[in-house]
């Protein structure tokens, strides 16, 4: 049996794919992260508002995800004790807003920087594989810089801004803030209409068929024809479970779904493991990164998840299609991406400025015990943040990361969802696309 | 030194830079300008906003544009270390001005993990040609706390599986000039709050060199830019304060130039998170600003693009580019000198102000919380009758 071992870089961090192989196939995978910096450790004994402000910078891409998840954590502590909190349908719009910007930017900063270059050196043209050489280069990363202005005008900064707390948000915006916020996000629907689907918004989502999407001849098209080409609308299939436990316009409670079955799912049924890092065994250990299950189970969770929670048409035909293909992951993503441009749109437009930003808890935070349950569904699939408080301080944090979903460590019998998505590929260049579909981030995976 | 003497020295210092070769011959970064669109209008705009950044006259914006093209003379070497790539982050991809972004993916060599084309054993064998063939060259610039000691393995890059340590430190020897980009690698970062499970240090602390402190987490993209353009210009080390940090960026407190501080001279101040002052955009020194404290140009340069800063958006500064300010800044959201109860760094703003060694911070902390005293029985209660 041969192993190999290949670093994964142009991700966020570095991830290492240890590789073993029978007969020209890749018979298990192992996925590995070196660096470890121990947020959850460092939560321990703080005040517990410090988690808003330490786990954003847990990572940089996500961070809004993190500070919301802590905010959450922290009011359902509150909640908890029995001072529910009022938070007003501002807040949470604005909340919303801030979180669908980062989305954004992170869908297409993902396509344009990683996918549609990788794809490109794949299909053998003389290209190096540098988005940076590409004319589209620019009018991504100008629309990337808007989404995140976008966000900016209610969140202060990107990344890692202090803007929510429990209670609500804490700006106050005008009514020209969110005029300039709508004016940004028409730039940025713009560009994806142009160069992204080649087609208006709603048109796009209007499709029912993957044929439709594949009739315009832009750049998600053109993945789409490539993707192909190459076979990854056969490969990089997992175990076609999906799982998406936070809020999401796109369904109405947070379920599971096997195959294309949707049932409510609740989070004490998360488990997460330590098995096969270096904190459970320091010799037979090989990575920093934890796993996490649902009912003894691996589940996907990100775009793909939601959108097939969601029962949305069009990828629900992709799935017909492809099952859990890589190339239904890349497009599950870029179409969630339109969702979130229109979502926003429809709250940047609706928001009611009169209502109040933040409404203080009634109970002092200082003399806070119990626990508390945060989940975003973030960039990547949900973020769940545990806090257990004793008066006002922080006892144990504990933060799984949508990363720590996909691309956790199994068994050969029982693999993670990207294990099993790279298992029986027969090169490195397809493995190593295959685990770039689920956007890869190592520094969230360990922390 | 005069205007006019300034100016032909570092005009001089450009001329002479301009013979050395480019790191890339097959383009200059005016093509690459014209390439993705830009204008000389908008690249002379840029130039002179950085000018006025470096607190430069503005007759000195020509020279500005001309360090800022041949900034390919001089290559940059971009090191991860612990940390979360929210500096890349800032500077590559996204609240960076196109500008700015266009220079430096130019002038950066092809290690940066987060961007670069090559991967894997290609990579670390770039990054090992890079040193060697621009040694004493290059401009290395380094994001992320270092782990050091027992714990050195909680961090290792490249097949070689070489500890962050090492690699900075190698990095480090052959570099010209060093800058520790963001709070991580100037003063360990988040990951170096206590206990610091992984022993997270300073880049400092790994080279014997000076490094100059780009603090911020993350820095804003002008401050790390500002600074590439500063060594092009001057070639020498700027002006520093007590911890490394330039002081055209970091001379003034946030507190200085706030938008808010004709509310904290007037006595007018949030006193809870969404109350009527909150709505008047008050000051936030009682919800736990550490603006007084901090020292850094948030207040005038803001973030993404210029749009907003903590500050703007209602949550008061939480000194993020202050050495420990994980543990020496909160509770973030209440006065530094109300600090009374006992917490994980420690009780009260006197023990904290002696943690940091720093005796003007004590004397500000307790000044500033007179002064937010006093100002609420004669300023705030007046306000609010």
């Amino acid at each position: 049996m041969k192993i190999t071992k290949e670093i994964i870089e142009r991700i966020e961090g570095e991830a290492t794919l240890e590789l073993q192989w029978h007969e020209g196939v890749i018979d298990f995978a192992k996925i590995k992260f070196f660096n470890f910096r121990g947020i959850e450790k460092i939560l321990e004994k703080r005040v517990l508002y410090d988690a808003i402000a330490i786990t954003p910078r847990v990572c940089g891409i996500c961070s809004h995800s993190h500070a919301l998840a802590s905010v959450l954590a922290i009011e359902s502590c509150f909640k908890n004790a029995g001072d529910v909190l009022h938070i007003s349908q501002k807040a949470q719009d604005i909340r919303e807003i801030i979180l669908n910007a980062e989305k954004i930017q992170n869908h297409i900063k993902w396509y344009f920087f990683t996918i549609f270059s990788e794809l490109q050196k794949l299909s053998n043209t003389p290209f190096e594989g540098n988005a940076f050489k590409d004319k589209a280069w620019f009018h991504a990363q100008k629309a990337i810089v808007e989404s995140l202005k976008m966000g900016a005008i209610f969140s202060g900064q990107w990344p890692h801004g202090s803007f929510a707390l429990p209670g609500g948000v804490t700006c106050d915006p005008v009514r020209s803030d969110f005029i300039m916020a709508q004016n940004t996000l028409e730039g940025i629907v713009a560009f994806c209409e142009e160069y992204l689907y080649g087609m208006p918004l709603e048109e796009f989502l209007s499709f029912s068929s993957a044929l439709q999407v594949m009739s315009s001849v832009r750049r998600l098209s053109y993945g789409i024809e490539t993707m192909i080409e190459l076979g990854f609308d056969r490969i990089g299939r997992s175990h076609d479970r999906f799982l998406a436990l936070g809020d999401s316009f796109l369904y109405e409670e947070p379920s599971k779904a096997v195959k294309t079955t949707v049932l409510s799912a609740d989070s004490k049924h998360v488990h997460e493991s330590l098995e096969h890092t270096f904190f459970s065994d320091t010799h037979k250990g090989y990575t920093y990164s934890k796993s996490a299950q649902y009912r003894k189970n691996y589940f996907e969770v990100g775009p793909l998840a939601r959108m097939m929670i969601g029962k949305d048409v069009l990828i629900r035909d992709f799935h017909r299609r492809f099952k859990d293909a890589t190339l239904t992951r890349v497009v599950a993503r870029m179409s969630e991406c339109a969702h979130l441009l229109l979502r926003t749109r429809e709250l940047l437009s609706h928001c009611d400025i009169t209502m109040p930003s933040f409404i203080p808890p009634k109970a002092n935070p200082h003399d806070l015990c119990g626990e508390g349950i945060g989940i975003i569904e973030a960039s990547r699939g949900s973020l769940i943040h545990k806090v257990n408080v004793l008066y006002g301080h922080i006892h144990s944090y504990d933060i799984i990361t949508p990363t720590v979903w996909n691309l956790g460590n199994g068994d050969k019998e029982n693999p993670s969802v990207a294990q099993k998505a790279i298992m029986g590929l027969d090169s490195i260049e397809k493995a190593d696309f295959v685990f770039k579909s689920f956007d890869v981030c190592s520094v969230c995976t360990t922390q | 030194m005069e205007h006019a003497k300034l100016y032909e020295r570092l005009a001089e210092r450009l001329s002479k830079l301009e013979k050395f070769p480019r790191i890339k011959e097959d383009k200059s970064i005016a093509t690459l300008m014209e390439e993705h669109g830009i204008s000389r209008r908008d690249f002379m705009k840029w130039a002179a906003g950085v000018t006025a950044m470096l607190s430069l006259p503005s007759s000195f914006t020509p020279l500005m544009a001309q360090a800022a093209e041949l900034t390919d003379r001089l290559p940059v070497v971009w090191l991860h270390m612990a940390e979360c790539t929210g500096c890349s982050e800032s500077l590559l991809r996204t609240d960076a001005p196109t500008i700015d972004s266009v220079i430096f993916d130019y002038i950066s060599l092809e290690y940066h993990e987060t961007i670069m084309a090559a991967a894997g054993w290609q990579a670390e064998h770039n990054l090992e040609s890079a040193i060697a063939k621009y040694k004493g060259k290059f401009i290395l610039m380094v994001e992320g706390g270092i782990p050091a000691g027992a714990t050195e393995n909680y961090l290792t890059v490249g097949p070689h599986g070489q500890t962050g340590f090492a690699s900075a430190k190698k990095a480090a020897d052959a570099a010209a000039a060093i800058f520790a980009i963001g709070t991580c690698s100037s003063f360990g970062g988040v990951q170096a709050a206590y206990p610091n499970p992984s022993n997270a240090q300073a880049l400092s602390k790994v080279t014997s060199k000076p490094v100059i402190n780009v603090p911020g987490c993350p820095p804003s993209e002008k401050n790390i830019i500002g600074q590439v353009l500063h060594y092009i210009l001057f070639g020498t080390l700027p002006a520093l304060d007590a911890y490394n940090r330039p002081k055209w960026a970091y001379g003034l407190r946030i507190h200085d130039l706030c938008e808010r501080r004709g509310h904290f001279d007037a006595g007018e101040f949030v006193q809870e998170f969404g109350d009527a002052g909150a709505k008047k955009g008050f000051c936030l020194y009682k919800v736990g600003c550490k603006g007084p404290y901090t020292f850094n140009n948030c207040s005038r340069e803001r973030f993404n693009q210029h749009t907003s800063w903590p500050v703007q958006a209602g949550h008061g500064c939480i000194g993020c580019s202050e050495p420990d300010f994980w543990d020496n800044m909160g509770p973030f959201e209440e006065p530094l000198g109300n600090r009374l109860y006992h917490t994980v760094y420690g009780e009260g703003a006197d023990k904290t102000a002696d943690k940091v060694g720093v005796t003007l911070l004590a004397a500000t902390a307790v000044g500033i919380a007179a002064h937010a005293a006093i100002a609420a029985i004669k300023g705030s209660g007046k306000t609010e009758e």
